[in-house]
């Protein structure tokens, strides 16, 4: 048979529990704009009854725990789609930087350098003054831009390269300096969650593992202790329970898998091993820069190489014929370039040849602009007024189909399908677009979806104003209640002592 | 479905977000004209844009061809032009000579010396040089003069004599994609072709000079034949000029309207359609303005409000 007494402590409790309900509701209205934050909520029960011989009786609430509100298949989604997201973000923006070093619509570009190019190629072959030198001086500085423009392109495109790569090494850092939080956090929650669960450990934790997945694709594992193992892909683990393993950017020309010795590879350092983890990297932003870097533009740059060789190489086969002024045939208009081991590199050593080029101990008169030698002299070279090499193959040089380079080609066996150059060019510009189009198109998407996962974690776990003012309401007439049971038992006693 | 507070804001940011950068994008071909800013607004009209540009400069650059050609046509043609008044005229100065056979050596004297300037006439003629100061009729050897006098007047000698020292060529040019036009004449052709025309000048101005002597006749009445066919000579060559120029006119005509009809394409393809970008700018700034209106409003009321 319960006392008034046993009532007492029964409506004590109950205040307890509407307080600790008030604590809780005030934590979610208090945090309900903070970042990665899971709603909380009290988790409550009637306590065990007091078996007497008429019955069981009551005792009151009790409080079991206060837990977070997640949905975790959400949760897991989420650190996916971020990681996508950052991938594509990376990407875009470094397509974005491409496009507008390539961009024509603005000055023209080495679209306009080459259109100025064929222009004074033109009014060379109409020139009519014996020796043609206003004609050979426009020609000289036309070509001198398309060299130009050809070697801009070239080292911007290395200056985002390089950029990009010291860009890895920070986000190597960043990933390390995470891992280590996250792994010192588990320690945590295991230690703490051995009384309570650690809701806002927990959250702080996921927070973390979120702007993990921005840097890099990864994979969790929790256990029993409330520990989270972080692999990234190839499960190489990043944090194995309260141990982080680290990635560092390491310079080593010597490795033959670096794209390119001077640039940071990932190598993965963690229980004892020691190795080249860059291929194994994936999604994040780390795995865009390492695409954006060894991909996008090493492609675009090797790109530009074949395009860069093909142009010389046509265009000196076409010049060779011809005659010059002085010395006759064969000279070559551009540096030749045929002695490379490959076209890499083409575009960083596109220059004039030194039979052209006055700077370099060539002189103007070499540029081939007839086809005979001279009558009056008998040659080797062409008559002053022999402007007739160009005619008809201007168009062969612009438009006609020939040997055309890929990245990567052997001087002397071309492997692309024959292209025209104003066409190669045209498609290299069209390439890169296309590129971009679909990169900022993925984003879009992607932001999307991002958005949509993230829509339903914050249904799940975010705070609702409207709800805790609600339950702020339903617990003060609670707090009044057991205040009011409270008060007629305190009454009752009284009754009872003047009684006594 | 519960709705958060940081699902509203969040919402209401991406929206606005959004709607900037549409708006953005608008702008930007409102202020440049162009639907085509840069390679990924359209990767394949942006390509297409660029070879129809391409052909656009080749058009371009034949119309200069065709430009430049004409200074040499014009020059070769006023050479002709004037050897032809030369031989019209030293063909009257003959008929008088033959005329005034008997006249005297004083009339005779005053004709040889209008023969003489008329001689010298021709060989400027000859020597023509276009803009830039090459030689128009010495072939691709434009740096040379094309004729060359050797001796001089002297009565009682044997007329100076001129030899070509050009090239036997006519110079080309390439005014559209596989067509050429002669820009200048072989010297050759123009004046020692069938007829060497200072050699007939020379041979009136002997018949003239020997004086009423049958020789004498005789030459001039041979030089009077020989300057019909001159004439003849110097009027094909004419036409031939008459022609290159024709044809570069008729090219003129067709590789302009070839190249406008060109730029209208790009102009399809790079251009924005101005009234559609002038609407969508009102229509997008409207929406971004609702947006704003709305987002303010964002501080929705919770049951706070209310008790």
């Amino acid at each position: 048979m319960a006392g008034l007494f046993d009532t007492l402590g029964t409506a004590q409790r109950g205040l307890s529990v509407v307080q600790s309900g008030l604590a809780t509701t005030g934590h979610n209205i208090a945090n309900a704009d903070t970042p990665g934050y899971s709603r909380q909520r009290s988790v409550i029960e009637a306590s065990l009854p007091q078996g007497t011989g008429a019955g069981s009786i009551g005792t009151g609430v009790e409080q079991i725990s206060v837990e977070r509100v997640i949905d975790r298949f959400v949760a897991e989604r989420l650190v996916r789609e971020t990681s996508r997201q950052a991938t594509l973000d990376t990407e875009a923006s470094i397509y974005r930087q491409i496009e507008a070093v390539v961009n024509s619509q603005e000055g023209g570009g080495l679209a306009g350098d080459l259109t100025s190019f064929f222009d004074a190629l033109q009014d060379l072959s109409n020139a009519s003054d014996p020796g043609q030198s206003a004609a050979r001086t426009q020609l000289f500085s036309a070509a001198e831009s398309v060299v130009d423009s050809i070697q801009r392109y070239d080292s911007q495109l290395r200056g985002f390269q390089r950029g990009i790569d010291q860009g890895i090494s920070g986000v190597l850092a960043e990933v390390n300096a995470i891992s280590a939080e996250i792994a010192s956090l588990n320690q945590k929650i295991a230690a703490a969650e051995v009384a309570a669960p650690a809701n806002d450990l927990r959250d702080k934790r996921d927070q973390l593992v979120l702007s993990l997945a921005e840097k890099v694709d990864i994979t969790l594992v929790s256990d029993n202790q409330g520990m989270l193992s972080v692999r990234i892909s190839g499960g190489l683990p990043l944090v194995e329970k309260d141990i982080a393993f680290e990635l560092q950017a390491v310079v080593d020309p010597a490795n033959p898998n670096a794209f390119d010795g001077s640039f940071s590879q990932v190598y993965y350092n963690g229980a004892g091993s020691f190795f080249d983890a860059t291929s194994l990297i994936r999604g994040g932003e780390l795995g865009g820069l390492i695409e954006a870097r060894d991909g996008i533009l090493a492609g675009a740059i090797r790109e530009l190489d074949a395009f860069a060789y093909t142009l010389a190489d046509r265009f000196n086969t076409i010049h060779r014929g011809g005659l010059g002024l002085v010395d006759g045939n064969d000279h070559d208009f551009f540096a030749d370039l045929s002695g490379q081991t490959s076209v890499d590199d083409s575009a960083r050593n596109f220059a004039l040849s030194v039979d052209i080029d006055p700077s370099q101990g060539g002189s103007l008169l070499h540029i081939a602009a007839g086809s005979v030698p001279n009558p009056v002299t008998g040659g080797p070279e062409a008559a002053p007024g022999d402007t007739s090499w160009w005619v008809e193959r201007l168009n062969v040089l612009r438009t006609g189909t020939g040997a055309t380079y890929l990245a990567g080609d052997v001087p002397g066996t071309p492997t692309g399908t024959a292209a025209s150059v104003v066409g190669t060019l045209t498609k290299w510009i069209g390439d890169i677009g296309q590129g971009a189009r679909s990169a900022e198109r993925s984003l879009a998407q992607q932001d999307s979806v991002l958005g949509a996962v993230r829509d339903r974690r914050d249904e799940v776990s975010g705070v609702s104003i409207d709800e805790e003012v609600a339950e702020l309401v339903k617990l003060q007439a609670s707090f009044q209640a057991n205040a009011k049971v409270l008060s007629t038992i305190s009454a009752m006693l009284d009754d009872l002592f003047a009684a006594l | 479905m519960r709705i958060t507070q940081s699902m509203v804001s969040r919402m209401a940011m991406q929206q606005l977000t959004n709607q900037r950068g549409r708006l953005a994008r608008t702008q930007e071909q409102a202020a440049t004209g162009l639907r085509l800013n840069r390679p990924s607004d359209d990767p394949v009209d942006f390509r297409s844009a660029l070879s129809m540009k391409d052909s656009v400069s080749q058009t371009g650059r034949y119309l200069r061809s065709i430009d430049l050609s004409r200074t040499r046509i014009r020059a070769t043609e006023e050479a002709i032009a004037s050897s032809t008044e030369v031989v019209v005229s030293a063909k009257e100065k003959a008929l008088q000579a033959r005329s005034t056979t008997n006249a005297g050596a004083g009339a005779r004297a005053a004709i040889r010396v209008e023969i003489e300037q008329l001689f010298d006439q021709l060989l400027d003629a000859s020597n023509t040089r276009a803009a830039g100061g090459g030689y128009v009729f010495s072939g691709v050897a434009s740096d040379t003069a094309s004729f060359a006098q050797t001796g001089t007047f002297v009565s009682g000698s044997p007329p100076p004599t001129v030899a070509f020292a050009g090239d036997d060529s006519a110079v080309a040019v390439e005014i559209d994609e596989g067509v050429q036009i002669e820009v200048t004449r072989s010297g050759v052709d123009v004046f020692q072709g069938s007829v060497d025309i200072f050699a007939v000048l020379g041979q009136l101005w002997q018949g003239i000079d020997q004086g009423d002597t049958p020789a004498g006749q005789a030459l001039i009445e041979t030089a009077i034949g020989d300057l019909d066919r001159a004439l003849d000579q110097l009027n094909v060559q004419r036409a031939h000029v008459g022609g290159a120029d024709a044809k570069a006119d008729s090219f003129e005509t067709r590789l302009k309207s070839q190249e406008q009809e060109l730029i209208t394409q790009v102009s399809v393809l790079e251009d924005a359609d101005a009234y559609q970008v002038y609407s969508d700018l009102a229509a997008q700034e409207a929406a971004l303005q609702a947006s704003l209106a709305v987002t303010a409003r964002m501080q929705q009321p919770t049951l706070l409000d209310f008790l």
